[in-house]
C-alpha cells in the first residue's frame, strides 16, 4: 500500500473540514478523490503534504507515518504535489522551475534522466526552457507543474484539480500525459472537480461530501452511478 | 452613575495632588509630573497604534511641534533675546510672549498645530500599507528633527530654547493627563472608537459595513497629534529647555515600549505603564555611577537602561504580545461587578432596550417589497486580473424581494462578481446600477450606505471585539453626532448610542446570539460566527443582502435552519437576497431563480428544476459527456 | 565648481553610492523573502566594521584576514538575529515583526554603546587605500576608487550566487512563493538563514569599506547609512536586487551632489534623503524597478 489514511480529522479555517476519513492508494494505481466544492478535497491533499496538520488520525506512506513531519521531509520521502492553481515560480525560467522540483535530490545523472523524461512527456516545454514561468499559458503552466513534480522522482504523485481553468482540449492532453505517467508504474492520487474526466482515468474513486467519504468504488462503476450526479447537483 | 464615579475619582486625585504638592520633595514631584506627561503622550500614541492598528513611528514629531510652539509663545521676551544669539529670532515671535496665566492657550495652540501636522502627514500616508506607513511617519519625524536643527531663526537649532519657566506644575500635568485619558477613553468606547477598532481588526470588512476608512484613520490621527503636541508642550515646560534632542526617535521608541508593555489597545494599560516607565527612568538615572566589571567598563546606566528596554521589547514581541492588559480596559461597571454591587448585564442593556427600536427603513410593509421592480442591474461586467479574464460580459437583473442564487464550479468568478458589486474591485467595463444610481466603482463604504450589505466567503469578523460590538460597528454609519460630541459624552450622542445598542441587541436576538453579546467574536464556534456575520450585515439596514457561501461547513440540520432563516429575513426586513452557494440543497431549496457561472461567463439561468436538468450545467460541474 | 572638484565629488558620490548599494541589497533581499523591513540591518553594518577593528587592534591579525573574518562573523550574527528574534514572529502579525526589528536595532546599538563606549575609534585602514591617486587634474583618495571596484566585484559575486547556483535559485523561489518552495522538498528555514547570511556579509563588507573611507567608527554609525540605504532600496524597488544597486548609486550621488552644488544645504542632507523617501512612498511605492502587489479579498 503506497498511502494509507486512517480516521483523519482536520480543522481548517475554523471548520471541521475532514471528519474521520479513511482511504487507501495501492502502489501503482490511480486513485481519485472527487466531490463538490467545499467538500474538503484540497484540505486532504494539503494535509498529506504537511501544509496543514491533522488533529487526529494517521497518514502512512509505505507503512511510515508522515502526518507529523514537516513538508520538506514529506517531499523528501517521496511525495510530490502539483498544487491547486499550479503555483509556478513566475520569476524563474521553465528550466529552473523543473530544477526546483529536483532540489532535494543529489544524484545528478538521475536528475538529468528525469529531465529528459519530462521533456519527452511535454515537448512544448522544450521550446520554452529559457522563458520565465509567468509567461506560459495556463495549459503550459499545468504541464510545467506536473513536470516539476515528476522531477522530484516521487513514489506518489498528488495532483490538486489539474483541470482547473483549462479548456477541454487541454484537459484531455493533460490527462493523457497522466495516463502515460501511470503506465510507467507511478502511483497517482488525483483530486478533481471534473468528475467524469477523473473517473475515466482512475482505477478507484472516493467521493467526498462535507468532509466525509460518501461513496467509494471502482471508477468505472461510479461513472455510471446516478448518486454521483446527485452529490454534485442535488435533486 | 459612571460619570459620578469619575467625577468623584478626579476630585480625590486632585485632593491628593494638593497634599503631594505641599508635602513631597521636589524629586518625587518631578517624577510624578513626568509620569503624567508620559500618560498624555502614551494615550495619544495608543489611539493610533493600538486602537486603530495603524503603525505610526512619528509621535516624536508631533511632540516636537507642540514643544516648540509652547516655547515660542511662552518664553519671556528678555530670555528670547538672550537665547537667539547666533541668529536673531524670527518675527513675530521675537516681539511678544504670553503671560504664564495663558499657558493653557499655548498648549492648545500647540495641540492644534500638532493636529494640523497630523492632517498633513496623514492625507498622503494613509494609503500606505502597514510597514510603509511606519516608514513614512518615521520619515516625517526625522524631517522635523532636521528642520528643528537647521531653522535657527525659528528654533535656535541644536542649542535649543533654554530658560522656559516651569509652567508645567503638578496640576497642569495631571490635569492634562486626566483630560487626555478621559477624552480618549470616551472616544474609544464610542461608535467612533468601534469603527477604529474595526479597521484594526479587518479593514476590508469594516469598509464593507460602511466605515469610511480614510476619515476614521484621520480622526484617530488628528486626536493623537493634538494630544502628542500637548504632551510636547508640557514636557518643554517641565524640563525648561526645548531642543531637538528632546524629541528624537528615542522618544518614539520609549512610547512604543510603553504601549506594547501596557497592551496595544488598552488605554488603562498605557496609563499605568506610562507612569511606571517615567518612574523607572528617573530611578535608573539616579544610579549613575560607572561600574567596572573586569575588562568591561559600563559608562553609567544610560546605555544599560536602553539595552534592557530593547531586550524587554523583543521578549514581549516573541512571548507576550498582549502585554500587561491586552485589550482590556477598566470601566466602572467592571469594578462594580467585581465587588458584586451590580450585574454587568443590567448596566449594559436595559430590558426595554432589548426589544429594539427599529429604524424607519427597516419596517417597510411587506406588500411593497414584492412589487417586482428591478433593484439591482448588473450590465456587461468584465474584469481582468493580469491578463486573465475572470468575469466576461456578465449581466443580471435582480428584482426587489427576490432570492437569487449564483452557482458555478470553483474559480468561476462568483466571489469576484460580489466584490465588484460591493466595490472591492472596479470592473474594467460594465456597470452596476442599484436603486436608480450607477454605483460602479464606488467605494465600499458608500455602497454600504446606499443599501448593499454582504457576508464573506472566509469569515471576516472583528475577532477581538465582542459579539455586540461587531454588530455595532455597522451602526456607525447611522451615527450623526460628531466625534467631539461622542468623546465628550454629550446627551445627544448618548441617546443615539442607546438606540443603536437596542437595535443591535434585537438583531442578535434574531440570530440567537443575544445571550453571548459580550463574548469575544473570535471565540465563537464556526456556525455562530456565520450567524454573527449575517447580523452584522443586517445592522447596516440594507435593501440588498449578498451572502457568500452562508452554508459552508454546516451539517444538514443547520442547513435546514439556515434556509428557513434566510426566507424569514427576506420577509421581515423586506430584503432582496443574492447568494453564492455550493450546497445545492440550499440553492435549490430557497432560490427562486438561479444563474450559473463557468469560467466567468453565464451559461444558464432558470428555476432550480431547470438548472438541475440543464445539460450545460451538468457538464460544467461533472465534466464533459464525451466519446 | 571646477573640474577638479567635480571629479572628486563624482568619485565621492560613486563610492558612497556603492556603499549604500551594498547595504540596500541586504534590506531588499530580506524584504523579498520575508516581507520584513529589517531595521537592524544598518547596525549589522556597524558590527562588521567593529569586528574588523577588533581583529586588527586586539588580535593583531593582518588587515585583509581581519576583514574576511569580520565578514564571516557578521554573517553569523545576522543569522543568529534571524533565528532568535525573527523566526518566532514569522507568523505573527506584521506589526509585531516590525516592532521586534526595532527592538533588535536598539539592542545592538546600545549594547555597542555599553561595551565599547560612545567615543569614536580610529579605524586602521590598509596602506593601499590611504594612497592619493590622480584622476585628471583631481587628487583622489585611493579608497574612493577601491570602494566602487570592490563593490562591483562583490555584487557580481552575489549575482553569480543568485542566478547561477542552486542555493540562489532556491532563494528566488522562496521570495516568489514560500509555500510552494516547501513542496519542492526544500528546507525553507535554511534558505532564509542563508539569505540573512549573505545580506549581512555584504553589509559587513560595506561597513569595513565605509570605515576605510571615513576612518572613524562608533556604535551609532549604522543608523543614518542604514536609513539611507533603506531609502535606496525603496527608490530602486523593494524586493529587487538590481533596484537596490541602482537606488544606492542614485542616493549616494544625490547626497554628495546636492551638498557639492548647494553647500548651504549640508545641514539638510539627511532631510533631503528622507523627503525623497517620502515622495517615493507616496507617489511610486513600488520604486523604479518594482512590481505592485494586490491584496486578494
Amino acid at each position: 500500500m503506497m498511502l494509507a489514511i486512517e480516521n483523519l480529522h482536520v480543522y481548517y479555517g475554523g471548520i471541521h473540514a475532514l471528519k474521520g476519513i479513511s482511504m487507501e492508494v495501492p502502489e501503482g494505481s490511480i486513485v481519485t478523490l472527487i466531490g463538490a466544492n467545499g467538500a474538503g478535497k484540497s484540505t486532504t491533499l494539503r494535509t498529506i503534504t504537511g501544509l496543514v496538520r491533522p488533529r487526529q488520525g494517521s497518514i502512512k506512506l509505505k507503512g511510515r507515518d508522515i502526518s507529523r513531519l514537516p513538508t520538506h521531509q514529506i517531499v523528501q520521502s517521496g511525495v510530490a504535489m502539483v498544487p491547486e492553481g499550479r503555483k509556478i515560480f513566475r520569476n524563474l525560467t521553465v528550466r529552473e522551475n523543473l530544477m526546483m522540483g529536483a532540489y532535494h535530490r543529489s544524484d545528478a545523472s538521475a536528475v538529468q534522466r528525469d529531465f529528459e523524461y519530462v521533456i519527452g512527456l511535454f515537448p512544448r516545454l522544450e521550446e520554452r526552457l529559457s522563458q520565465k514561468g509567468g509567461t506560459l499559458s495556463g495549459g503550459e503552466q499545468q504541464m510545467l507543474a506536473i513536470g516539476r513534480a515528476l522531477m522530484s522522482g516521487p513514489s506518489l504523485l498528488c495532483l490538486d484539480e489539474p483541470s482547473l481553468g483549462l479548456a477541454p482540449l487541454l484537459v484531455r492532453e493533460v490527462f493523457k500525459a497522466l495516463e502515460s505517467v501511470h503506465d510507467e508504474g507511478r502511483t497517482i492520487l488525483l483530486i478533481e472537480q471534473n468528475a467524469r474526466a477523473a473517473l475515466k482515468l482512475a482505477d478507484y474513486a472516493y467521493v467526498l461530501e462535507t468532509g466525509v467519504i460518501k461513496m467509494q468504488g471502482k471508477a468505472s462503476d461510479l461513472l455510471e452511478n446516478e448518486d454521483v450526479r446527485k452529490a454534485y447537483l442535488g435533486g | 452613575m459612571s460619570n459620578l464615579l469619575t467625577v468623584v475619582s478626579v476630585g480625590v486625585l486632585f485632593v491628593f495632588l494638593w497634599w503631594a504638592n505641599n508635602n513631597l520633595d521636589q524629586f518625587a514631584l518631578r517624577i510624578m509630573r513626568t509620569g503624567a506627561v508620559y500618560i498624555v503622550a502614551a494615550v495619544a500614541y495608543n489611539l493610533v497604534n493600538g486602537i486603530t492598528g495603524q503603525f505610526s513611528l512619528g509621535p516624536n514629531g508631533f511632540m516636537a511641534i507642540g514643544g516648540y510652539a509652547m516655547a515660542l509663545l511662552m518664553l519671556p521676551l528678555e530670555q528670547k533675546k538672550f537665547v537667539w544669539f547666533l541668529e536673531p529670532q524670527m518675527w513675530p515671535f521675537n516681539s511678544f510672549s504670553l503671560p504664564g496665566a495663558l499657558f493653557v492657550v499655548a498648549l492648545i495652540v500647540g495641540g492644534l498645530l500638532g493636529a494640523l501636522g497630523a492632517l498633513i502627514v496623514g492625507i498622503p500616508s494613509f494609503r500606505l500599507r502597514g510597514d510603509y506607513l511606519a516608514i513614512a511617519t518615521f520619515g516625517f519625524g526625522e524631517i522635523i528633527f532636521v528642520l528643528a536643527n537647521n531653522l535657527i531663526p525659528f528654533t535656535n537649532g541644536p542649542l535649543g530654547i533654554k530658560g522656559i519657566p516651569e509652567y508645567a506644575d503638578i496640576y497642569w500635568c495631571f490635569g492634562s493627563a486626566v483630560v487626555a485619558t478621559l477624552f480618549v477613553k470616551n472616544l474609544v468606547n464610542s461608535s467612533y472608537g468601534r469603527a477604529m477598532k474595526g479597521i484594526r481588526e479587518d479593514e476590508i470588512a469594516a469598509e464593507a459595513m460602511g466605515v469610511s476608512i480614510f476619515r476614521t484613520k484621520m480622526q484617530a490621527f488628528l486626536v493623537s497629534g493634538f494630544f502628542a503636541a500637548v504632551a510636547g508642550g508640557l514636557l518643554g515646560a517641565l524640563v525648561t529647555t526645548v531642543s531637538p534632542s528632546l524629541f528624537t526617535f528615542m522618544m518614539t521608541f520609549n512610547l512604543l515600549i510603553i504601549i506594547v508593555l501596557g497592551g496595544l489597545g488598552s488605554i488603562t494599560g498605557s496609563v499605568i505603564t506610562a507612569f511606571g516607565f517615567a518612574v523607572a527612568m528617573e530611578l535608573l538615572r539616579v544610579m549613575e555611577a560607572p561600574i567596572n566589571i573586569g575588562p568591561i567598563h559600563l559608562p553609567g546606566i544610560a546605555g544599560m537602561r536602553m539595552v534592557i528596554f530593547s531586550v524587554l521589547l523583543i521578549v514581549l514581541m516573541i512571548f507576550w504580545r498582549r502585554g500587561l492588559f491586552g485589550q482590556w480596559d477598566f470601566s466602572w461597571n467592571w469594578l462594580l461587578s467585581k465587588i458584586g454591587i451590580t450585574s454587568k448585564a443590567a448596566e449594559a442593556i436595559s430590558p426595554v432596550e432589548q426589544n429594539g427600536a427599529p429604524r424607519p427603513t427597516a419596517t417597510s410593509v411587506r406588500a411593497e417589497a414584492q412589487e417586482g421592480g428591478v433593484l439591482m442591474s448588473l450590465q456587461n461586467l468584465t474584469i481582468r486580473f493580469g491578463g486573465l479574464v475572470a468575469v466576461s460580459d456578465f449581466s443580471l437583473d435582480i428584482k426587489k424581494g427576490e432570492i437569487v442564487g449564483l452557482i458555478g464550479p470553483n474559480g468561476a468568478g462568483k466571489t469576484t462578481i460580489f466584490n465588484i458589486i460591493t466595490g472591492q474591485y472596479t470592473p474594467d467595463s460594465g456597470h452596476v446600477f442599484f436603486d436608480g444610481s450607477d454605483i460602479t466603482g464606488w467605494r465600499p463604504d458608500l455602497i454600504a450606505r446606499a443599501g448593499i450589505a454582504r457576508t464573506f466567503q472566509n469569515i471576516r469578523l472583528f475577532g477581538e471585539l465582542s459579539v455586540l460590538d461587531n454588530v455595532l460597528v455597522s451602526e456607525h454609519l447611522g451615527i450623526k453626532s460628531s466625534l467631539l460630541t461622542a468623546a465628550l459624552g454629550l446627551p445627544r450622542y448618548l441617546s443615539e448610542e442607546r438606540e443603536a445598542r437596542s437595535r443591535a441587541m434585537a438583531l442578535l436576538k434574531l440570530v440567537g446570539l443575544a445571550d453571548l453579546y459580550d463574548v469575544q467574536a473570535g471565540a465563537l464556534p464556526y456556525g455562530q460566527q456565520r450567524q454573527l456575520e449575517i447580523a452584522r450585515a443586517l445592522a447596516t439596514h440594507p435593501k440588498l443582502l449578498l451572502l457568500d457561501e452562508p452554508a459552508a461547513g454546516m451539517n444538514p440540520e443547520e442547513t435546514k435552519r439556515l434556509m428557513t432563516f434566510i426566507r424569514e429575513l427576506r420577509d421581515r426586513f423586506s430584503l432582496t437576497i443574492f447568494l453564492i452557494e455550493h450546497h445545492m440543497e440550499v440553492v435549490m431549496g430557497i432560490c427562486e431563480r438561479i444563474r450559473v457561472l463557468d469560467y466567468g461567463v453565464s451559461i444558464a439561468e432558470g428555476t432550480p428544476k431547470e438548472i438541475q436538468t440543464n445539460p450545460r450545467v451538468i457538464a460544467a460541474y461533472l465534466g464533459e459527456e464525451e466519446g | 565648481m571646477n573640474l577638479e572638484a567635480l571629479i572628486q565629488q563624482l568619485m565621492n558620490g560613486l563610492s558612497l553610492g556603492s556603499l549604500y548599494a551594498l547595504i540596500a541589497i541586504g534590506y531588499t533581499m530580506v524584504y523579498g523573502i520575508l516581507r520584513l523591513i529589517n531595521f537592524a540591518h544598518g547596525d549589522i553594518f556597524m558590527v562588521g566594521a567593529y569586528c574588523a577593528f577588533f581583529f586588527v587592534a586586539i588580535f593583531r591579525l593582518p588587515w585583509f584576514l581581519s576583514a574576511l573574518l569580520a565578514i564571516g562573523l557578521t554573517a553569523l550574527v545576522g543569522m543568529s538575529v534571524e533565528r532568535i528574534a525573527y523566526r518566532p514572529v514569522r507568523n505573527a502579525p506584521r506589526i509585531s515583526a516590525l516592532i521586534t526589528a526595532l527592538g533588535v536595532s536598539f539592542f545592538i546599538e546600545n549594547l555597542g554603546l555599553v561595551t565599547v563606549g560612545a567615543r569614536p575609534k580610529a579605524f586602521a585602514r590598509p596602506e593601499i587605500m590611504a594612497k592619493i591617486v590622480k584622476i585628471g587634474p583631481a587628487a583622489v583618495s585611493a579608497v574612493s576608487i577601491w570602494v566602487p571596484i570592490l563593490s562591483v566585484l562583490l555584487l557580481l559575486a552575489l549575482m553569480y550566487v543568485i542566478y547561477r547556483t542552486k542555493a540562489g535559485m532556491a532563494m528566488r523561489a522562496v521570495s516568489t512563493d514560500i509555500e510552494t518552495t516547501r513542496l519542492m522538498g526544500a528546507d525553507v528555514d535554511r534558505i532564509i538563514a542563508l539569505t540573512f547570511a549573505l545580506g549581512s556579509a555584504l553589509a559587513a563588507a560595506g561597513g569595513i569599506m565605509w570605515a576605510c573611507k571615513y576612518p572613524q567608527i562608533n556604535p551609532l554609525m549604522g543608523i543614518y547609512p542604514g536609513w539611507k540605504a533603506f531609502t535606496a532600496a525603496v527608490v530602486g524597488g523593494i524586493g529587487n536586487i538590481t533596484g537596490a544597486m541602482l537606488g544606492g548609486l542614485l542616493i549616494g550621488m544625490v547626497e554628495i551632489m546636492t551638498v557639492a552644488f548647494f553647500p548651504g544645504l549640508s545641514g539638510y542632507r539627511d532631510g533631503i534623503i528622507f523627503t525623497l523617501l517620502l515622495v517615493f512612498l507616496l507617489v511610486k511605492p513600488t520604486g523604479i524597478l518594482g512590481e505592485s502587489l494586490k491584496e486578494k479579498v
